[in-house]
């Protein structure tokens, strides 16, 4: 196995690259899928295959580029229209991506250093196959039986080229010659007929002006894009007939071009639109610079705190009008630098398409993926974190919650499952409801019994039960399937999600359906904070979720007899009082202050001292020391350096509900 | 390079004949072709060719062709044949006769 010189140095930019343009590969085959054949969509697929197949070449990964460039060859063919595109060739093309994957994955593991396992080189021999016997040619392996990786397709074909170069193509520092001869190395056969006709008399020419233009035959294995490829660097300005005899021809029957389709003109207009369409692409950007440029733009807030609280306390008003232009102008830069970590959630949506569509078909159920809200942009990091805690519970609601199409009764036979995301008071709430049998408690109140996970005669609340499925060890499927059922997966899920300082509720009826409802935060890094203080403690809590701030006065003090709720217009709004949760010092002359929040659809208040107002808030993690300490989810260092907590609204409404009757109270309310 | 012996004028590009050259031998065909009644181009000792040069050579037989001038090649080298082959240029017959 040759290996590429500098793999190693690309491997982790290839990988990353090419497992991109297969995840476009696969959504765009599913798209393929759903709404019928589509020019876009296979032209995407083609553009994947041949992408990874030209960097696979750069670096000499020969067992990638041999099974790719037969897929490339299909795709090719497809998007030709002259092979048609069935949801049997669909799933054909899906396995082929997945094996692409797996070489790639094994070229970077091995950095190319290792030939590929008898496995993978069974499956390209097997794909490979097929592929060749849809494409109706016959796979020749390549290097004898040792290689059977590297294939090699014989798919010569016939084309014929007007070329038409921009007059200043010389001056730019191109050589036409050049551009042919590159042609001519890469043909079996290859014929070019210069016209002269516009080279000028020599008192009219300009030394360096190109004036000639070429018809040109060729037979070659390149395809179309190889060959377009050619002229990359000029294509804007160069005007490139391109025309493809259907039928195979060997090179002498070059002359037999009979049967051509209408020439394709790649003309300066359209090679302007395809360079403006890869503009307004990507840039790729290591995540490592972001989080960088994230933390230093968190240092530079916390700096311009102490720069604010200097200015304020030397009462100098010009000062501070500057200082607060730069603090505008800091929040600015902050937004967009959060901004670029941000990504729609629909892509990692896109993603269970598949799952939703292999799972079901193993299962012998037909299920029928909805996906809302795909525009909803969410952290990066978050939804890189969220992928396998998504993909756990669309496999139990394939698995358990969505029945047979014989059980399903009076429903309809196709089952539904929903991918569901919003912004909600600066979280994303995350929906996956499936129209299954839903969740039986009274069922699972027995099976946490018989685990052991709570003693019999236990009072548990209806979500208290649901949630027994998110602990370790419960599962309820009478078999362990391959796919769930082995009691690992949700109490990962969980831990995932509480790790990402999110929640997950489960709501259900049985018959009905069940739904997984997980909140997240925006962001991992900064948040627009709302800052208190209680005792001699600051807090901070995230400003999306503050609705308002109301002053406690005595008389609903006398009012509350005690209770941790008031009378807010009408409405009971619970309580918790943060200095008495922390132990805080009670100050005499503190005035005690609501601050009202906003989360999960209901609102809780919040009892602190004195309010401060709004504060930009670089979240630090708190020391593994505070691990156990709950309702604290971070800290944050203020203007003078003082440290501020930041409170972990969802963990504590949570306690706000585990008060006695809490729960109905709210439910009243 | 070029050069008038008698009323023949002689083209015969020594190593390169190339966008970097053709300026130059621009200037000089022009200030010899008016003087001559006969063009010989001789190849043999061109050791390359590009666009430009080739552009060049159709220009000038052309000109001559366009001001009833004889012109004629003498002799191709094989990396001037090589080239002429890739474009697929035919040799103009009153030219070819004369190889």
């Amino acid at each position: 196995m040759s290996s590429g010189m500098n793999f190693s140095d690309i491997a982790k930019e290839f990988r990353e690259e090419s497992l991109e343009l297969l995840e476009a590969m696969e959504t765009s085959l599913m798209s393929i899928r759903e709404n019928g054949m589509d020019d876009e969509m296979i032209n995407a697929v083609f553009r994947a295959a041949h992408t990874i197949k030209g960097a696979a070449g750069m670096y000499k990964l020969d067992f990638v580029v041999g099974f790719t460039h037969i897929a490339e060859n299909l795709l090719d063919q497809v998007r030709n229209g002259k092979i048609e595109m069935t949801d049997e060739l669909g799933e054909l093309l899906l396995e082929c991506k997945d094996h692409m994957q797996n070489l790639v994955e094994f070229a970077v593991a091995t950095n190319n250093e290792e030939a590929p396992t008898t496995e993978l080189t069974d499956t390209t021999a097997r794909l490979g196959e097929a592929l060749c016997t849809t494409l109706g040619e016959e796979m020749h392996h390549h290097g004898g039986e040792t290689s059977k990786a590297a294939i090699e397709v014989c798919a010569d074909k016939n084309w014929t080229m007007k070329l038409s170069f921009a007059r200043e193509v010389m001056e730019q520092g191109f050589e036409p010659a050049s551009f042919l001869a590159h042609l001519r190395k890469n043909s079996t056969a290859f014929e070019s007929h210069v016209d002269t006709s516009a080279v000028p008399l020599m008192e009219e020419l300009e030394p360096t002006a190109c004036y000639v233009t070429f018809d040109i035959s060729f037979t070659t294995g390149l395809s179309r894009e190889d060959i377009l490829d050619v002229f990359e660097f000029i294509r804007d300005d160069t005007t490139i007939l391109l025309s493809e005899a259907v039928a195979e021809v060997k090179p002498a029957a070059l002359a037999q071009t009979a049967n051509k389709e209408e020439p394709k003109k790649i003309s300066a207009q359209s090679a302007n639109t395809q360079v403006q369409a890869q503009n307004a692409y990507t840039i790729r950007v290591d995540a490592e610079k972001i989080d960088q440029l994230i933390n230093q733009i968190g240092e530079m807030v916390i700096a311009n705190a102490n720069v604010v609280q200097q200015s304020i306390d030397m009462k100098n008003g010009e000062l501070i009008e500057s200082v607060s232009i730069v603090s505008r102008m800091l929040e600015d830069i902050r937004e967009s630098a959060m901004q670029i970590r941000m990504v729609q959630i629909g892509e990692t949506f896109n993603r269970f398409k598949r799952i939703v569509m292999d799972l079901s078909k193993k299962l012998g159920k037909d299920i029928e993926l909805v996906i809302k809200g795909a525009e909803t942009e969410l952290d990066k990091t978050v939804t890189e974190k969220i992928t396998d805690p998504l993909v756990h519970i669309i496999r139990n609601a394939i698995d358990h919650g969505i029945e047979m199409p014989s059980d399903r009764g009076s429903k309809s036979a196709k089952g539904t499952l929903t991918l569901n995301a919003y912004h909600d008071a600066g979280t994303v709430v995350i929906e996956i409801t499936d129209d299954g049998k839903g969740l039986d408690d009274e069922m699972l109140y027995r099976k946490a019994i018989e685990k052991g996970l709570i003693e019999e005669g236990a009072h548990l609340s209806q979500q208290e039960i649901f949630k027994l499925i998110l602990e370790p060890g419960f599962s309820t499927a009478p078999a362990v399937t391959d796919l769930s059922g082995r009691g690992v997966g949700m109490d990962v899920v969980k831990r995932n999600i509480e790790a990402l300082r999110g929640n997950i509720e489960i709501k259900s009826r049985v018959g009905e359906g069940t739904s997984f409802i997980i909140r997240l935060p925006l962001t991992l890094a900064i948040i627009d904070g709302f800052l208190v203080k209680v005792g001699e403690t600051f807090y901070v809590i995230p400003l999306d979720m503050v609705v308002e701030c109301i002053e406690l006065s005595d008389r609903e003090k006398e009012e509350m007899h005690g209770n941790n709720y008031i009378n807010l217009r009408g409405t009971i709004l619970p309580l918790l009082n943060v200095g008495d949760l922390f132990d805080e010092q009670k100050t005499a002359d503190a005035r005690a202050n609501i601050v009202v929040v906003h989360y999960a659809g209901r609102r809780y208040g919040f009892i602190v001292d004195e309010l401060f107002g709004e504060f930009q808030t670089v979240i630090k993690p708190l020391g593994k020391i505070f691990a156990d300490l709950h309702g604290i989810s971070g800290s944050t260092i203020l203007g003078s350096g003082k440290v501020a907590l930041i409170l972990d609204v969802p963990m504590l409404v949570s306690y706000i509900l585990s008060f006695k009757g809490g729960s109905d109270e709210m439910k009243s309310a | 390079m070029v050069t008038m012996e008698g009323s023949t004028l002689r083209f015969y590009p020594e190593g390169e004949l190339t966008i970097y050259q053709v300026e130059e031998t621009l200037k000089e065909l022009k200030g010899f072709l008016p003087e001559a009644k006969e063009v010989v181009i001789d190849f043999t000792v061109t050791d390359k060719m590009d666009t430009a040069g080739f552009q060049l050579f159709v220009s000038l037989t052309k000109s001559t062709k366009a001001s009833g001038q004889e012109c004629c090649v003498d002799g191709v080298g094989g990396s001037v044949e090589n080239f002429m082959a890739l474009f697929g240029y035919e040799w103009d017959a009153q030219c070819k006769g004369e190889l």
